[in-house]
């Protein structure tokens, strides 16, 4: 997998190691999506207390696995993830 | 120069804490000379007068004899620390709120008659004055349409915030857009601290900072605009963006001042 992070996100060996260290831990609904994405097929998206894949990346310029990775922290801790959310960047 | 320059010990010492220079407002006339400071000039070209005030304090009591005395180190230590260091964020947000405070355009029921031009140009002269609390230099602000989740940045030369709020008349987003000046100009305020010459008295923070910039992917390349979403971060997961020391760092400062602002609908 580390090698497909690499190519597809055009980063480093450290970056797509770190990056995949924290894709390791994501729950299985999410592993589907990342298999599609990582072997260049077409995704269904998911929608998690209102956000989805394409809303994270749209509204908070998220790639695919950071958005991936954040569906995943508002499945797994809900108030505090959109909370965070709703703050927005600044 | 080290303190050693106060040849008038305890008088001298006392006379420099009272200077002009070392307010952190921006309208004082000098009295150790006539120059009057523009906000953006301050944070380096004060120094040398500040330096100046203490060679004419040092030279009128030249050939008299130091007695150091407990009140004379207690009011020495005061100076280094005005010298060198910004007031707490306690204190900062007490200053940002009385200066709030008397600009009456900033106040939500004026606010909502004014143009987005208007507020954007109030938005600016307010942040200069936050400047010159947190001695630091004065950001340009203007404000420019942003995807749904950005309230705003700091680019390293400018604070950007979202039109959705400047242009809003809820006060919902009016508190929102005060939230964020506040966030990005304590960015610049940690900028200068990392960048310029540190002012931040608290090690935890400065350290936090620090590390922030050395661990966090703040060194190089595409993250040369550390409090953007940069590309560093787009890959990893929000979490990792929003819990960065200099982050929460912002959050919580923003949140005092509006807190200690007490902002009110009418």
């Amino acid at each position: 997998m580390k090698e497909k992070i690499c190519r597809k996100l055009n980063c480093s060996d450290e970056e797509a190691e770190e990056i995949c260290r924290d894709l390791d831990c994501i729950d299985p609904q999410f592993r589907k999506l990342l298999d599609c994405w990582c072997n260049d097929v077409e995704y269904t998206d998911v929608d998690i207390h209102g956000f989805t894949i394409e809303s994270l990346m749209n509204d908070y310029d998220l790639g695919f696995t950071g958005a991936l990775l954040t569906m995943d922290w508002i499945y797994k801790e809900p108030d505090n993830a959109i909370k965070a959310l709703k703050y927005g960047i600044r | 120069m080290g303190l050693e320059h106060f040849g008038g010990g305890e008088e001298a010492a006392r006379s420099f804490l009272e200077s002009p220079y070392l307010e952190g407002t921006d309208d004082n006339e000098g009295q150790l000379t006539e120059r009057k400071f523009e906000d953006s000039e301050r944070e380096q070209d004060e120094l040398p007068y500040i330096f100046a005030a203490k060679e004419k304090s040092a030279d009128s009591h030249a050939g008299s004899e130091i007695t150091h005395t407990p009140a004379l180190d207690s009011l020495l230590e005061k100076i280094k620390e005005k010298e060198d260091f910004a007031p707490s964020m306690e204190q900062q947000a007490e200053k940002i709120k009385d200066v709030y405070d008397s600009i009456p355009e900033l106040q939500f029921d004026k606010w909502k008659t004014l143009d987005i031009e208007k507020r954007t140009k109030l938005l600016e002269s307010f942040e200069e004055k936050i400047a010159g609390i947190e001695k630091r230099k004065p950001m340009p602000v203007r404000c420019e349409t942003t995807r749904a989740g950005v309230m705003g940045y700091n680019n390293g030369y400018e604070l950007v915030i979202s039109e959705r709020l400047v242009g809003s008349d809820q006060f919902n987003d009016y508190k929102e857009m005060l939230d964020t000046l506040f966030h990005e100009g304590r960015h610049s305020y940690q900028n200068h601290n990392l960048y310029i010459g540190r002012t931040e008295k608290s090690d935890e923070l400065f350290q936090s900072w620090m590390a922030n910039r050395k661990k966090l992917g703040y060194t190089s390349g595409t993250a040369s605009f550390p409090f953007n979403l940069s590309e560093s971060f787009r890959e990893k997961s929000y979490y990792k963006y929003y819990t960065q020391p200099v982050e929460v760092d912002a959050r919580l400062f923003a949140e005092t001042v509006v807190n200690k602002i007490d902002l009110k609908e009418r």
